[in-house]
């Protein structure tokens, strides 16, 4: 076996306890929005294998540019490559709300938000099984341990979130009736945060800094998550049992 | 000189200790390709530094934290409620500054503090009220919350009424409910 897939195992289980549970607190404790995560989860496969995958190959085959140059690249081949992931992951993130049963889901913008982080996280979680099936077929990296694969953790665990955060996005900025917006919020977001990789697989930035980027992004997403979450009432609340009030 | 305590009270019960372990473990576990030769290439050295640098206090604190839980308790003396779980968290609230007293759901932020389900100490951010200094058992339903002034306190002892029948008699004597929380108040009170 190879020793990335306990670490797989244990980074999908934990991402997938941490962040449904956080969209099921989050969303009023229900797990109307929870139900949705299911959806999400053969995207990222779906798109790679039939999309971003043919298409670098495809492309790059028509314009005679061999893999693996690095710097070599021609940078306009570069820019396609570093767009495929935003343009057609942010897309296929968003398709389950063409069936009826999805769109059902959203009849706020508070709800559009958590259908949309639900999908975004089940994608977050497909793509950490498929990136972990990748390195197992590819046969690298056998000679570490498995818990020499914490960074796959660290890392899969925050993007679980900010492809909710992204595809929320998306349906919130939707809902209020700008589409086009929305999908470029969320692309423009996911490209922001794969610059950091990009630049770091390129050799123009250390491993740390893409890192300390993916903190940045994080650190943002947080924050833009706590300005559009719809809000419940303060202090004043029915259910309340008040056994003293007043005082000094 | 602290006045004397007139009545301990227990937290309810809980596994909050049990995301506390895990969370500890993941830690350890994630310092362990720093300290092993080898898995982190010589470039990288200064990575190491500033892994050691975050993790190792990280993980005395939170190995601290996880001894101190069963020192978790609250103490009416004759001013003030003491808040007390281990060496780290003591808070006192003087009952002249007590103004309200309620048991409450609050709803957490994602902003990073020492909360989880089952566990909540030290102060944590909630997005209906604003900081709460946390010395409780549960991280967001049935909370006993205290406000003294500006600031917010969080208990969960484990016989509420117990505890809310000791500290009634030592609370500010101007108690006055307002029309929205009445019919539980009078319930509170046991006045039908």
């Amino acid at each position: 076996m190879h020793p990335i897939v306990p670490m797989a195992v244990i980074t999908v289980a934990f991402s997938a306890a941490l962040w449904c549970g956080m969209l099921w607190l989050y969303s009023g404790r229900t797990m109307r929005f929870v139900r949705l995560v299911w959806l999400g989860l053969p995207l990222s496969a779906i798109v790679n294998l039939a999309v971003k995958g043919p298409l670098a190959k495809g492309v790059g085959e028509l314009a005679g540019v061999e893999p693996g140059l690095g710097l070599e690249t021609p940078v306009w081949f570069l820019v396609f490559l570093f767009l495929l992931a935003p343009v057609f992951e942010e897309l296929i993130k968003a398709a389950p709300a063409l069936l009826p049963a999805v769109r059902r889901h959203i009849g706020t913008p508070g709800d559009a938000l958590w259908a949309g982080m639900a999908l975004g996280m089940g994608f977050g979680l497909g793509e950490a099984i498929y990136l972990a099936w990748q390195v197992t077929v590819s046969g690298a990296y056998t000679e570490y341990p498995w818990y020499a694969f914490t960074g796959f953790f660290g890392e899969r665990l925050l993007v679980v979130f900010m492809h909710g955060m992204m595809t929320g996005l998306l349906f919130l900025i939707a809902k209020r009736g700008y589409w086009v917006r929305g999908y470029l919020a969320a692309a423009g977001a996911h490209a922001l945060l794969n610059s950091g990789a990009m630049l770091y697989q390129l050799e123009l930035a250390p491993g740390w800094a893409a890192s300390a980027s993916l903190g940045v992004m994080l650190i943002g997403f947080a924050v833009l998550f706590e300005r559009i979450r719809p809000k419940c009432g303060v202090m004043e609340r029915p259910d309340d049992t008040v056994y003293f009030s007043g005082g000094v | 000189m602290p006045s004397p305590v007139l009545m301990s009270f227990k937290p309810s019960r809980s596994y909050g200790w049990l995301w506390l372990v895990g969370l500890t473990a993941l830690v350890a576990v994630s310092a362990l390709p720093l300290v092993m030769p080898g898995v982190v290439p010589p470039d990288e050295r200064i990575a190491v530094w500033i892994g050691l640098a975050i993790m190792v206090p990280l993980l005395a604190y939170l190995l601290v934290t996880l001894a101190s839980l069963p020192a978790m308790r609250y103490d009416l003396t004759a001013d003030e409620i003491v808040l007390s779980c281990g060496p780290l968290y003591r808070y006192r609230i003087p009952y002249a500054q007590i103004t309200d007293v309620r048991r409450t759901t609050l709803t957490p932020t994602l902003w990073s503090s020492m909360r989880m389900p089952g566990l909540a100490i030290g102060g944590v951010p909630y997005a209906d009220i604003g900081g709460v200094k946390m010395c409780a058992t549960r991280m967001s339903r049935d909370i006993l919350l205290v406000t003294a002034g500006k600031r917010r306190y969080g208990l969960t002892p484990a016989d509420e009424a117990a505890f809310m029948a000791a500290l009634r008699p030592l609370l500010p004597r101007t108690p006055s409910a307002r029309p929205a929380g009445a019919a539980t108040v009078a319930r509170a009170h046991g006045e039908d």
